[in-house]
């Protein structure tokens, strides 16, 4: 049975498509090869050189793998598994057809470099004016005496990576269901480009598949420990099987953390994440992101972090800055806003039928709220790093606010405790408005009075400035917090005191029964 | 047609008489805390740098008192009733005479008398701007000879041209409490078309051509600002009209009459 398996597996992947995959890396191939003639380099360097084109490796090879592959990673076909009498066989014998695919589908990458490399210097050595050219090789050498040994280690190392990767896919299929599988899939290889385009892999070499793929990738991070990645393969491709051995029978896909079944989160959530809700937010996210990439010159990550929450300040006047602070933190009210107007438009006795109890529909509305705030910070932060990314940006310290922190002879922050800071302090910043805008519908059953309240609270900047630094709208923004701007603003465990204290306040309030009179 | 309009007068008429009252008293105190802190050439200054605080919000001040009209009467389906007695076409048309009038001369009034407040009560403060700078910038403004020799022409004639903005605002919350039923969306609507359009044209580099330029030429530097780029503000304002009609009636195809 595990045979007929493997086969067919093998079968489906080597199906046509394969020479989509042919044509292009004979494209990459040919090319290599005018530079390798141009640079006289030998067969076998060649080859380190072909094989280990991570540019290519990156943005093809992987895709076309995970592509192919995935179909079989997400399947568990009834009749194959009853064959299989245990669970584990079943997984292990996709665990080989994968490790056999993977072998097959490097080996033919070799093949196709062996038969065009035909011609060149067949020397088993390193050349030494190769590395000008091609630094990669110059890597290998360092590691290795032979390129034969070298291509041969590296391409064990593929194999194995490759399994590795779609042995955690299937893993997460089989536990968490075919949508997470997805998400994984596309987080993996967002995290593969961005170790690719910074150095933030040096910290965390563990986390990024491409470390496992590639082997020079391995040595940059780790040197002459490279071997801690297979440990670490092995350790928990081992760690997998003893889990699926034994608990594959639980199912996960069920208990769904985030949304907690009661009231009517689902209908909320529907409401709040809509398509029209999402586009509005990904636009206004994108359009602050370009603008202050537009008004700045180099910036770092950590630096384009800081602007995108760095908010208005105390004591100056800049429109610029304190309409994109207003738009900012008015973008997920508004969505609120019309959010709890829609739902006291459309609520009817039948829903509150349905309802066990009053507080449900408080619950409901308090967590939705949260979860809908929370998500557009983590959004943002997100779409602010992977723009970075591919502009370029280098992961660690800050260039554009060193001068700042300088001036106001401050310690320059680090990078946990930025992002730290920036979520605590708006997400409650934000949580405090919905607060507001949720007292104001209760008592007078329309969103647009609390919404007033909240921008009309934006008035206090006018004021002097010790009275409007304490003032906790707009408090979130870096340039209130005294990390940032030094005397100006006031501590980070002040703001959070502040911000902490008045949503008690008002969440105490509301959940004293206040929240009842939405039922009269 | 002028029995209607009275009609609806004297349904906004408490609401509006009140608003029209805190929008004026406010736009007067305004005035206090801005005349000492910054260096003027002439006391209309004041004035215009009071009124900035009303850029962002004269939307919500045009629209607030009397757009809320059209969502109610939809709501509980008072229009099917006026059906067999009024000609839809002059009932809407009234409403909308009704409301943007309110709106306009809503901002006229808080504009214009907030210019004779302050013109009357800073009269004795002397002014160091023009000793300052050794000459009046002043009269780098646009008009600004009348801004320096005839304040209160030149103070009517900028708020009979904010009164037409606070119009097409306007126009623009009655378009929308004609389709949407939110009454959320219908209140702040205008105000956040101004803040975004303002935002995006500033992000663009050209800050001149939006609507709060329009409404308040001083908050921009005297040299970017001339008499067409601030006629662009209200055109591209009521192409938006156009579109948010066309969009909601021919599009979508809701309809006004039934909810």
């Amino acid at each position: 049975m595990m045979i007929n398996l493997i086969k067919k597996n093998v079968d489906e992947f080597f199906s046509k498509k394969i020479y989509i995959m042919v044509f292009v890396f004979c494209i990459v191939g040919l090319n290599l090869l005018q530079i390798a003639k141009v640079t006289n380099i030998t067969y076998w360097e060649f080859i380190i050189s072909a094989i280990t084109d991570h540019y290519y490796i990156l943005y093809f090879m992987i895709i076309f793998y995970l592509f192919s592959a995935f179909k079989m990673i997400e399947e568990d076909n009834e009749i194959i598994l009853i064959r299989g009498k245990k669970y584990i066989n079943y997984f292990i014998s996709q665990i080989i057809s994968l490790f056999s695919i993977s072998t097959i589908f490097t080996l033919m990458h070799f093949f196709i470099v062996a038969i065009m490399g035909y011609g060149l210097n067949l020397d088993n050595r390193f050349i030494m004016n190769a590395y000008y050219y091609n630094e990669v090789i110059g890597v290998y050498s360092t590691y290795f005496k032979s390129p034969i040994l070298a291509v041969v280690i590296l391409i064990v190392y593929m194999i194995l990576g490759l399994t590795f990767m779609g042995m955690v896919l299937m893993f997460i299929n089989h536990f968490f269901g075919k949508r997470l599988a997805i998400i994984g899939m596309m987080v993996m290889y967002l995290l593969m480009l961005i170790s690719l385009r910074t150095n933030i892999d040096n910290s965390l070499p563990l986390l990024f598949l491409n470390n496992y793929i590639i082997l020079h990738h391995a040595f940059a991070v780790l040197g002459k420990n490279f071997y801690i990645i297979i440990l670490s393969e092995i350790f928990l491709s081992g760690f997998i099987l003893v889990i699926v051995k034994n608990f594959w029978h639980i199912d996960i896909t069920s208990i769904k953390i985030l949304i907690r079944k009661i009231g009517v989160n689902k209908w909320y959530l529907k409401l709040l994440f809509s398509r029209k809700n999402i586009f509005i937010m990904l636009i206004f996210i994108i359009i602050s992101i370009i603008n202050i990439v537009l008004r700045h010159g180099i910036l770092t990550i950590s630096d384009l972090s800081i602007l995108q929450f760095y908010g208005h300040g105390i004591g100056y006047f800049n429109l610029i800055d304190f309409m994109s602070l207003i738009i900012y933190n008015g973008i997920p009210i508004y969505i609120l806003s019309s959010f709890l107007e829609k739902e006291g438009n459309d609520r009817s006795a039948f829903l509150t039928i349905r309802l066990k109890n009053k507080k449900q529909w408080f619950i409901s509305v308090i967590h939705c709220g949260f979860l809908l705030i929370f998500i557009y910070l983590l959004a943002s932060l997100c779409i602010g790093v992977v723009t970075g990314v591919f502009l370029g940006m280098k992961f660690n310290g800050y260039n554009y606010m060193n001068n700042l922190f300088l001036e106001n002879g401050l310690q320059i922050i680090k990078p946990y405790y930025l992002y730290l800071i920036i979520l605590t302090t708006k997400s409650l910043e934000l949580f405090f408005y919905f607060l507001v805008v949720l007292i104001c519908y209760i008592y007078t059953k329309g969103c647009t009075l609390g919404f007033l309240l909240v921008n009309v609270g934006y008035f206090s900047y006018l004021l002097t400035e010790n009275i409007a630094k304490y003032t906790p709208v707009g408090i979130g923004s870096l340039s209130r917090i005294s990390e940032f701007v030094g005397y100006q603003g006031i501590p980070y465990l002040f703001v959070m005191v502040i911000l902490i204290l008045v949503n008690t306040i008002l969440y105490l309030y509301l959940r004293s029964g206040v929240y009842k009179r939405i039922f009269n | 047609m002028k029995n209607l309009l009275k009609l609806e007068w004297y349904k906004i008429k408490y609401p509006y008489l009140i608003s029209l009252c805190i929008s004026t008293l406010f736009s007067c105190i305004l005035i206090l805390p801005f005349i000492s802190g910054y260096s003027y050439n002439h006391n209309i200054e004041i004035w215009q740098q009071s009124n900035q605080v009303f850029d962002l919000i004269f939307p919500l001040i045009a629209v607030l008192p009397s757009c809320w009209l059209m969502y109610y009467e939809r709501k509980n389906n008072f229009m099917a009733c006026t059906l067999t007695r009024v000609s839809k076409k002059n009932y809407i048309i009234s409403k909308w005479l009704m409301t943007s009038m309110g709106s306009a001369v809503i901002i006229f009034i808080f504009s214009f008398i907030g210019l004779i407040f302050c013109l009357v009560v800073t009269n004795n403060i002397e002014l160091s701007g023009i000793k300052l700078q050794g000459r009046d910038t002043s009269l780098e403004a646009l008009y600004g000879y009348y801004l320096v020799n005839k304040p209160y022409l030149f103070g009517l004639c900028l708020s009979i041209w904010r009164a037409i903005i606070g119009f097409i605002i306007g126009t623009l919350g009655f378009t929308l409490s004609l389709y949407v039923n939110n009454i959320f969306i219908i209140m702040t609507g205008p105000f956040v078309y101004v803040f975004i359009q303002h935002y995006i044209l500033a992000i663009l580099g050209v800050p001149y051509y939006s609507i709060i330029t329009s409404f308040d030429p001083s908050i921009l530097a005297s040299k970017s600002i001339s008499l067409e780029r601030l006629l662009i503000g209200p055109f591209l304002l009521i192409v938006f009209i156009c579109i948010t009609i066309i969009c909601f009636s021919i599009i979508k195809k809701n309809s006004i009459y039934d909810i």
